[in-house]
């Protein structure tokens, strides 16, 4: 409690220190402001997540009542993820605003603060109003941020668009919250949460629809994130990490806080979240193939991974209304760590993005090209990002994803045949998600880091600030921890998990091989003994280093892995492949020119960059896509001169959802402007009509 | 349809078995005449001024030869005979590749104005009848992975670069074996602006293999000299 508080009073210090006119003073006071709140939040947070700090505030103002905040290790766990979000890109940010004029930087500085101070409210809100408050709070600030270069009129638009759907969710999701508050008799969310098995299945499907899709424009889920793509790329670059990082979470933490409580009462309602979230994923994903600037393919990236988080929890909770805890503590646990790992990779991604279209100029990769040559250290740092993101062992990627996968498969302990076709399509398009990640990110880097630079400027960039490659640095390692230590990080998550579940899966998962007797048949365990399930024993303070499950007699199957022993294999291989080329072998390097296939005069436009290696998946989800061509051919006489050829892709949301809904309005706006027609009696008439109607509805509501 | 499988076995197996055994089969080479006795008339006789008049008789420049046959039949004839392994070492060529490749060489070809003809001869040595993989010989899409760069055609002007190039791309120890009359000394298209007049006017060369084209098998020698497991033979015999 006390560390929040103090925490933002950091943030109104460091708010206050953006007036200082010395522009240098005030970026150094903004930012020790900044990460005092950092340190202050993530200690707070630390300690509510060990259970050692929690509260209820309850504040009764008169024209705001019941605003209530409660912090618990659930919440202290999304607080932790936002203000480390913060901490790591806020100086990016801070050295990137100084391209502003000094007045609009500090702007962008103050907006930056109000979207990071409404986090952790998010995550304390404990009633509706303090929800619906402070989530209105961040939905302003992105609008801001977004809308923030007001010159660019591609900008305003985004903005507009993100505000309107914004608002039109936000509604959407208050009318869910106020039906479900009237259905409790409490605004309260824990009391919400507690009468969820009293409710009609009518107010459990209005209340999950109405709030899942409300709170999901933030997360990003089909159809809802229209407005991510535009709003993400206008917004400026070192924005990005914030809002992919930290603001995409709390719509997380919505549907754990409200719709938990009851998709895990209702089945149905639950398969639904399982069935967008994958839709979401395998959609992101493919749209992410068919963009080739950084920053666009990283947001239909994080639409991806947050799909596949939402995924999980769906499959959660229909693990936990289909009364099986243990698989539902596993994909819950699985839902949260991916979150994280999310958070981690993606904030590095965005930062290294951003830091390569501030020295580049733009993150179009088909401009960029052979930046590892002369990056060799922000090149490498990038690269495991990617390898992270692409869910590459032994990074964090590869143990959430196989995660979801494996607890997607626990379906089989579940015997209904309709419930268990809706996990498999889940699982195949998530399998085929996380291909096609993969591919994603091989793009990704190969066209940025590797070849030729295909633009002049890209070829001239020879230094990435240390504020980007510092906190990418962190970050790495973050990642890397997070992968190879799972077994540390598992405990944590199940004990978040339990309260929803009734069980902490912690056991069933992470078999205590390192104190006595694991959870496991005797003959299990005794079998895994020789393949070093006991190494570390006594050294390391952790439970184990194996993540196992095990199915019960009727559906016996196991699945295993040891990232910390897989990754110490491979570690000491490869130092032993060092050290024996070392000790046996001369090294000889040849440095030669670029093998360009023997061309007389290789030109960057013709090597191969992003646009052509995703060219297969276009080809196979073309009818998917459906981008229309324009080919335009000019002609001298009866010679083709030259060829031009634009390929434009209009999202599917766009196009089924947006494009519809916006000739619907025109045309009403249309018919209602024949109101206006200047003729002064008419005008007198409408306001008789309107008079008349008004005093015919009093009299109506008097008797 | 399962006709195939019965057909093939009653066929037995094809492949040569050269040079762990001769190989004398009707059609495997287009032979080559030998020095011999002969008169000033009968070197007239070549179009390609393969044939020298030399004391004894006439000598033969296979370096020239296009196996034309007009020194073959008529009074005079030189002995004709049908072998095929022909490859030699010019003077500045390099030794053979060290041991360690003797089990497997990788071969760029490099088409650098061949007429076709060599072309056609190459891609057989892959056929079944000659199954170059049995001796270790494979091809690689690029010259940073070979070994060995074979080059046909005269190097024409367009082909001087990228001949440059991918000799420079291959890593050390590198061989280049010149292949056909043309990438000897132009062959029939000799030294013009538009041709170098063979592949030592652009990169070092290591081995010749005289023929236009050169048998599949006369190939297969060339590449098995490379490494040092078959003699480079003479490519200028006097009688
Ligand atoms: S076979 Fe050869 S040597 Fe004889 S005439 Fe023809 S080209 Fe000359
Ligand atoms: S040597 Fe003969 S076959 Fe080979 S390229 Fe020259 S002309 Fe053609």
């Amino acid at each position: 409690m006390n560390c929040i508080a103090f925490g933002y009073a950091a943030l109104g210090f460091a708010l206050l220190a953006l007036i200082c006119p010395s522009a240098r003073l005030s970026r150094a006071a903004y930012l020790l402001g900044a990460w005092a709140a950092t340190v202050l939040l993530l200690i707070g947070a630390g300690l509510a997540l060990a259970g050692a700090a929690s509260f209820d505030l309850n504040l009764h103002l008169s024209i705001l009542p019941a605003l209530g905040f409660t912090l618990d290790p659930l919440r202290g766990f999304f607080i932790g993820i936002s203000a480390a979000v913060y901490g790591l890109s806020i100086a990016f940010i801070t050295r990137e605003a100084k391209i502003y004029p000094s007045g609009h930087g500090r702007g962008l500085l103050a907006w930056t603060t109000v979207l990071f101070a409404s986090l952790p409210a998010i995550a304390l809100s404990a009633t509706v109003l303090s929800l619906i408050f402070t989530w209105e709070i961040m939905s302003l600030a992105l609008w801001a941020l977004i809308s923030f270069d007001t010159r660019n009129p591609n900008s305003v638009r985004a903005g507009v668009l993100t505000l309107a759907v914004s608002e039109a969710g936000a509604l959407a999701a208050l009318a869910g919250l106020l039906i479900l508050a009237n259905a409790a008799g409490s605004s309260n969310l824990a009391a919400i949460a507690a009468a969820a098995d009293h409710m009609s299945p009518g107010v459990i499907w209005a209340g999950v629809l109405l709030t899942f899709f409300g709170f999901g424009v933030k997360t990003g889920i089909l159809p809802v994130n229209l407005w991510m793509n535009e709003g993400y790329a206008a917004a400026p670059a070192s924005l990005r990490p914030l809002f992919s990082g930290a603001t995409m979470n709390l719509g997380v933490f919505t549907l754990w806080i409200v719709d938990g409580p009851l998709a895990s009462h209702a089945l149905w309602p639950a398969l639904v979240i399982l069935i967008v979230g994958a839709l979401t994923a395998i959609l992101g994903i493919i749209y992410a193939l068919t963009e080739h600037e950084l920053g666009r393919l990283l947001t239909q990236s994080s639409i991806e991974n947050l799909g596949v988080v939402v995924a999980a929890l769906g499959a959660g909770f229909a693990f936990v209304a289909l009364d099986k805890p243990i698989p539902a503590g596993i994909a819950l646990v699985a839902a949260l760590y991916h979150m994280l790992n999310h958070s981690a990779y993606k904030t590095l991604l965005f930062i290294g993005a951003g830091g390569i279209q501030s020295a580049a100029g733009t993150d179009d990769m088909d401009r960029l090209g052979g930046l590892m040559k002369h990056l060799p250290v922000f090149g490498t740092l990038f690269l495991l990002g990617a390898l992270a993101i692409g869910a590459l062992p032994p990074f964090n990627g590869f143990v959430s994803e196989w995660l979801t996968l494996q607890s997607l498969l626990r379906i089989i302990e579940v015997t209904a045949i309709p419930v268990r076709i809706v996990f498999a399509l889940a699982g195949a398009a998530l399998a085929l998600t996380a291909g096609l990640a993969l591919t994603c990110f091989i793009m990704l880097a190969g066209s940025t880091l590797l070849g030729l630079p295909r633009s002049a400027k890209a070829a001239q960039v020879r230094h990435i600030p240390a504020s980007a490659t510092a906190p990418m640095a962190i970050l790495v390692v973050v990642c890397l921890a997070l992968g190879v230590l799972a077994t540390a990080v598992i405990p944590v998550l199940g004990s978040l998990v339990a309260p929803l579940t009734g069980t902490d899966p912690t056991s069933a998962l992470v078999p205590a091989f390192f104190h006595g007797a694991p959870a496991l048949a005797p003959k299990i365990a005794a079998s895994l003994a020789p393949i070093g399930t006991q190494v570390g024993e006594g050294i390391l303070p952790l439970r184990g280093l194996a993540v196992l499950h095990s199915g019960g007699t009727a559906t016996p199957v196991i699945y295993a892995i040891s990232t910390a022993l897989s990754f110490a294999v491979i570690a000491s291989l490869l130092l032993l492949v060092w050290l024996l080329s070392r000790l046996l072998g001369r090294r000889r390097v040849q440095r030669g020119r670029v093998w360009d296939a023997g061309l007389v005069r290789l030109r960057p436009e013709m090597t191969y960059n992003a646009t052509g290696f995703a060219a297969p998946v276009r080809t196979v989800f073309g009818s998917l896509l459906r981008p229309t061509v324009t080919e335009h051919v000019e002609r001298h006489g009866a010679f083709a001169t030259a060829w031009h050829r634009k390929t434009l892709t209009v999202h599917i949301v766009d196009r089924l959802a947006l494009h519809p809904l916006m000739s619907v309005m025109q045309h009403s706006a249309a018919l209602l402007a024949r109101m206006q027609h200047g003729r002064v009696n008419a005008y007198a008439g409408y306001v008789l009509m309107a008079l008349v109607a008004v005093l015919i509805a009093a009299t109506a509501a008097l008797h | 349809m399962a006709n195939w499988v019965f057909h093939s076995l009653s066929r037995g197996i094809r492949t040569t078995r050269w040079p762990t055994d001769p190989e004398t089969a009707a059609g495997v080479t287009p032979g080559r005449p030998r020095a011999g006795v002969g008169s000033a008339e009968l070197a007239a006789r070549c179009p390609t001024e393969a044939l020298f008049p030399h004391d004894n008789g006439v000598g033969v420049d296979f370096g020239h030869c296009v196996h034309c046959q007009r020194c073959r039949h008529g009074d005079e004839a030189l002995a004709w005979e049908q072998d095929f392994t022909w490859t030699s070492k010019p003077e500045q060529g390099r030794e053979a590749l060290p041991a360690r490749f003797s089990r497997s060489i990788h071969v760029r070809y490099i088409d650098a104005g061949a007429c076709g003809g060599c072309m056609g001869e190459i891609r057989l040595i892959d056929a079944p009848a000659y199954n170059m993989h049995r001796v270790g010989i494979f091809i690689t899409a690029t010259p940073r992975d070979a070994d060995v760069l074979l080059v046909g055609g005269p190097v024409t002007e367009a082909m001087r670069e990228p001949l440059r190039k991918a000799y420079e791309a291959m890593p050390e120890p590198k061989r280049v074996v010149a292949m056909g009359v043309c990438a000897i000394n132009g062959g029939v298209f000799g030294t013009s602006f538009a041709s170098a007049g063979g592949v030592a006017a652009e990169i070092p060369v290591d081995l010749v293999i005289p023929g236009c084209p050169p048998p599949p098998l006369a190939i297969i020698h060339a590449l098995l000299a490379v490494t040092g497991r078959t003699e480079p033979a003479e490519l200028v015999e006097n009688p």
